[in-house]
């Protein structure tokens, strides 16, 4: 779905969209598979970074913003291109977070927590906490 | 079948070493096989640290970790961390040796590690207390230091033996404290090969005369090299370096002298090996003595037992038979009772290693040993400890100027009263002396009840330092590891002196990370006449690096003391920082003879040794704790940052909105414009205006367009709604489905066509076929032109619901009436399935 949305038909011409297409399909699906891919590796880097954390803790730490960061930028403009889509087609009323996008910020938050638990790890060690 | 095979003949390997060691150089190569060894090799090389254990009131054991390079090929499974954790666990059980005996024994270990350079304890794992609080603490702290190591250490680089020695003595020098016993444990997979300059020329400055070697045992550090990989070595340096020699080298003062720490040396030429290796320094520091040739045949006097066996694979159980027909039967793991013998199990693939204290009066005889699976006899070693320790019997202080009696009471492993009659020969040395330094004649005697010391003391003595040793030789001739004890004695003066107790040593006690330590000092004034206690400022203050601005709170200067006349003063320590070893220092006392006694103008001297322990428990459950809550706090900011997205995203797209209200008439043939427009449509974009609207929520004419933002839910989306402005109003927008009560309609955010008819409540009620209503429509889409908003408004509006609330408002005015709005006809727009199709108006 590119350039201005409206409810006249992706064809153009007179016809009009009377139909209700979902959120779903009708907004960018690639920020979601993105988040996706992003989790994932980010759990690699956690598992990487848990043996250099000590050598190497801005490393991990950077690993954790840019999973944190770049996987929260991605949900967000997923979030905004669905209520651009609110602009074609009728009926959007179910305005809803898809399964699939519920799934994607389930494993950014475990990438999440899996960097969170190589530096908590870390950190809980500190003799500040004791 | 193949690797069992290699598994042997690796071992006979390893026993073929270590036994030529043992016949090139007569020293200890306490591999582990042991049967090779000379009989009391082990006991007399790792003796100085037993007895040292057994009146120390601290250990501190630096492991030192080889991180060079080679270890990724010699040791690519990493068994050497899971030998620290045996290592570790050995160590923390020794507490257990002590405790009958009622003294506590505070065992802190650290980890440093070294390659081409050295890598100190603060920055691998500093030192750490191993006994706090219950076992299960214990085992998370052994699991956290091996963690740690295991992250810290990985391979690379070369071997600096120089660097590592000279870094492990430093870590080592703030635990230099009375009553404390250090020992480092050096681990390499290597030889000497890098060095600042040559080998050769930092082989000579560490061994030399006076050299770092020489250093370290003459300050009491044990070292006990731990070589994996021997084979394929062209030096000995680690063998000569921990014992003074290693037959074909020296290193330092040769042979050790008798007042310095000895060493020990072990090594193991493949991975299992070194399991062993690490499960048997528990026994070395302990100064368990090899059995030898006299195998499971124990003598009496033996109070306690160690049997470990090689093994191929992990065995289940190990059962052992006493002589008094007692079967004990030990798990890979733990303790078991059994007729008052209690044993200590510990195992791997590797090796099995059970550890027997023997109940007061147990028969001494022939043991014998089986496990599940069977192990051969050959692979079985056994060693053994005296079971007895000496005790200062305390009893009245004696006088200066006469012939001290100190005794000691022999103590069984239990706590009991013990003696050395079931000992073939009890060999006693003892030593002694003042303040002053110089020795004091000193002789010791066997008596019923244990050891009496006889010291001749001098008439200024106050205090005076008497180390006993007694080496029992039982009736086989085997020679156990010597007991000792040392005590600081407090004499009495003359009573024209002032006395200060306690004189012997003052114990602060603990100072928990960083809660003082305090304990008070006791003045008491001659009964001659006035006296003087003079306290100078402490000195040579010994305490942990990281505390080193610590000082002694004590208020210095001269106290005096009318006759008979008793003071107190406090002496504490409040630690700078949290952290774990031993503070120590001696506080000058000059005790001034009474005024107008014959010896007044005269004063004794005591320098009194003040000692305390710095505690940093390791709260295991605040660890956990603070995990948590981190990892909790890892999710947290993505939470947050959603709930922003939400927020910043829940708004309606208003740039370019316009819109047009309309009044309309509802009747059986749908809806249509009042007045009716010249081009017959409902809807015309070129009677559309602009309409200022807030994003976040605005009212156009009657209808409120509002959003609930629902933030909390981040698996879900914001509400977009309209509902009536005012009351008495019910509302159809475009959004399917209507509510049924007409309070409120759904909206899109994005508002690219949007149409709301507010419908008065009154009118629904009516008899008219036809109702008035209001339309309001937005639209955003500029692509929209006349014919596609009066399409769109004829039929994304479902007007059917309307016949179905005039119904619903008949039949609540008078449901008799209910039944004419039952049945009806389409209306005559009915293009596309839009939901206006289905209208339905009456029969």
């Amino acid at each position: 779905m590119t350039g201005e949305p409206t409810w006249t038909s992706p064809a153009g011409g007179d016809t009009l969209r009377f139909s209700s297409p979902s959120v779903g399909s009708s907004a960018k699906q690639w920020p979601v598979v993105a988040v996706f891919v992003l989790s994932l590796v980010g759990v690699v880097m956690a598992v990487l970074t848990s043996h250099l954390v000590y050598d190497l803790p801005g490393l991990a730490l950077a690993s954790y913003l840019v999973v944190l960061l770049g996987g929260c930028a991605l949900i967000g403009y997923r979030r905004y291109e669905a209520i651009r889509a609110t602009r074609t087609g009728g009926g959007f009323a179910d305005l809803s977070v898809q399964p699939l996008e519920k799934l994607a910020i389930i494993t950014l938050a475990l990438a999440c927590l899996a960097h969170g638990a190589v530096l908590a790890y870390e950190a809980a060690g500190w003799s500040v906490w004791f | 079948m193949v690797g069992v095979v290699l598994k042997w003949i690796s071992r006979l390997g390893v026993a073929f070493s270590a036994a030529a060691l043992a016949t090139a150089g007569g020293l200890l190569p306490a591999s582990a096989t042991q049967e090779n060894a000379p009989d009391d090799a082990l006991a007399t090389n790792a003796s100085q640290i037993a007895t040292c254990l057994q009146s120390a009131r601290s250990i501190s054991g630096l492991f030192l970790f080889d991180q060079s390079g080679s270890l990724s090929s010699n040791d690519p499974d990493e068994v050497r961390y899971e030998g620290l954790e045996t290592a570790l666990l050995s160590l923390s059980r020794l507490q257990h040796a002590s405790e009958a005996t009622g003294d506590s024994l505070d065992i802190e270990v650290a980890v440093s590690a070294f390659d081409g350079d050295y890598y100190p304890a603060r920055d691998v794992v500093g030192w750490t207390q191993l006994n706090d609080g219950e076992d299960a603490d214990r085992g998370e702290i052994i699991d956290q230091i091996v963690t740690t190591t295991a992250e810290r250490t990985q391979p690379e680089g070369g071997t600096n033996f120089e660097a590592a020695l000279e870094g492990a003595a430093e870590d080592l020098a703030d635990r230099g404290t009375r009553g404390n016993c250090r020992v480092l444990f050096w681990f390499t997979d290597g030889e000497f090969e890098r060095a600042e300059d040559s080998v050769e020329a930092a082989r000579e400055r560490m061994c030399r005369e006076d050299g770092l070697l020489d250093e370290m045992r003459a300050a009491g550090i044990t070292i006990i090299g731990l070589q994996l990989n021997m084979e394929d070595l062209d030096s000995d340096d680690l063998l000569s370096m921990a014992t003074g020699s290693s037959g074909t080298q020296d290193c330092g003062t040769v042979p050790v002298p008798s007042d310095w720490a000895n060493g020990a040396f072990l090594h193991a030429d493949d991975t299992a090996g070194l399991r062993r290796l690490f499960g048997s320094l528990g026994n070395i520091i302990e100064g368990c003595t090899p059995q030898g040739e006299r195998g499971a045949e124990i003598d009496p006097g033996v109070g306690r037992l160690n049997v470990t066996l090689e093994t191929l694979e992990q065995t289940e159980q190990v059962e052992l038979t006493a002589p008094d027909g007692t079967v004990i039967t030990a798990g890979p793991d733990g303790t078991v009772t059994e007729s008052g013998y209690t044993a200590v199990a510990h195992s791997d693939e590797s090796y099995h290693s059970v550890t027997v204290t023997l109940p007061p009066g147990a028969a001494s005889g022939t043991w014998s040993v089986s496990s599940v699976p069977e192990t051969e006899e050959e692979f079985t070693d056994w060693c053994v400890y005296p079971g007895v320790s000496l005790q200062h019997a305390g009893g009245d202080e004696p006088t200066a100027g006469q012939t001290a009696h100190i005794a000691f009471d022999v103590v069984d492993t239990h706590g009991g009263q013990a003696s050395f009659a079931d000992y073939e020969d009890v060999t006693l040395t003892a030593a002694a002396h003042g303040e002053d330094g110089h020795p004091r004649e000193a002789t010791a005697e066997m008596t019923d009840d244990g050891v009496v010391v006889a010291v001749d003391t001098e008439d200024t003595d106050a205090r005076i330092q008497v180390r006993v040793s007694a080496q029992p030789t039982t009736i086989s001739g085997l020679h156990l590891t010597p007991v000792g004890a040392e005590e600081g004695i407090a004499l009495a003066l003359s009573s024209v002196f002032p006395s200060v107790r306690p004189l012997d040593e003052l114990d602060l006690g603990s100072a928990v990370r960083q809660d003082p330590a305090t304990a008070e000092l006791t003045l008491s004034g001659s009964p001659d006449g006035p006296t003087e206690v003079c306290l100078g400022e402490p000195e040579t203050l010994t305490v942990p690096e990281e505390v080193s601005g610590d000082q002694l709170t004590v208020e210095t200067g001269c106290i005096g003391l009318d006759t008979g006349e008793t003071r107190t003063v406090e002496v504490s320590v409040t630690p700078g920082a949290p952290t774990v070893g031993n503070g120590e220092a001696d506080l000058p006392v000059r005790l001034s003879a009474a005024e107008g006694s014959e010896a007044a103008g005269t004063s004794v001297d005591v320098d009194l040794p003040v000692i305390w322990r710095y505690e940093d428990p390791r709260d295991v459950g605040a660890f956990f704790t603070v995990l948590t809550g981190l990892m909790l706090l890892s999710v947290l900011p993505l939470y947050l940052i959603l709930v922003a997205v939400k927020a910043a995203t829940a708004k309606y797209t208003t740039a370019r909105l316009q819109g047009e209200t309309i009044e309309l008439v509802i009747g059986p043939d749908g809806p249509r414009r009042e007045p009716a427009a010249p081009n017959g449509l409902l809807l015309d974009d070129s009677r559309l205006v602009p309409v200022p609207a807030d994003p976040g929520g605005f009212t156009h004419n009657g209808v409120r367009l509002g959003v609930e933002k629902k933030l909390l839910n981040p698996f879900s989306m914001p509400e977009f709604y309209a509902e009536p402005a005012a009351t008495g109003q019910r509302i159809l927008t475009s959004e399917q489905p209507p509510t049924a009560d007409g309070s409120r309609g759904r909206a899109t955010p994005g508002l690219g066509f949007f149409a709301a008819v507010l419908i008065d409540e009154h009118t629904l009620a009516g008899d008219e076929d036809e109702i008035r209503a209001t339309a309001v429509v937005l639209v955003t889409d500029t692509h929209l032109w006349s014919a596609d908003l009066d399409r769109l408004l004829r039929d994304t509006v479902p007007w059917s619901t309307i016949a179905q609330w005039r119904s619903q408002a008949k039949q609540s005015a008078t449901p008799a009436a209910a039944a004419s709005y039952t049945a009806g006809s389409t209306p005559p727009d009915d293009a596309g399935p839009s939901p206006g199709a289905s209208l339905t108006w009456r029969g």
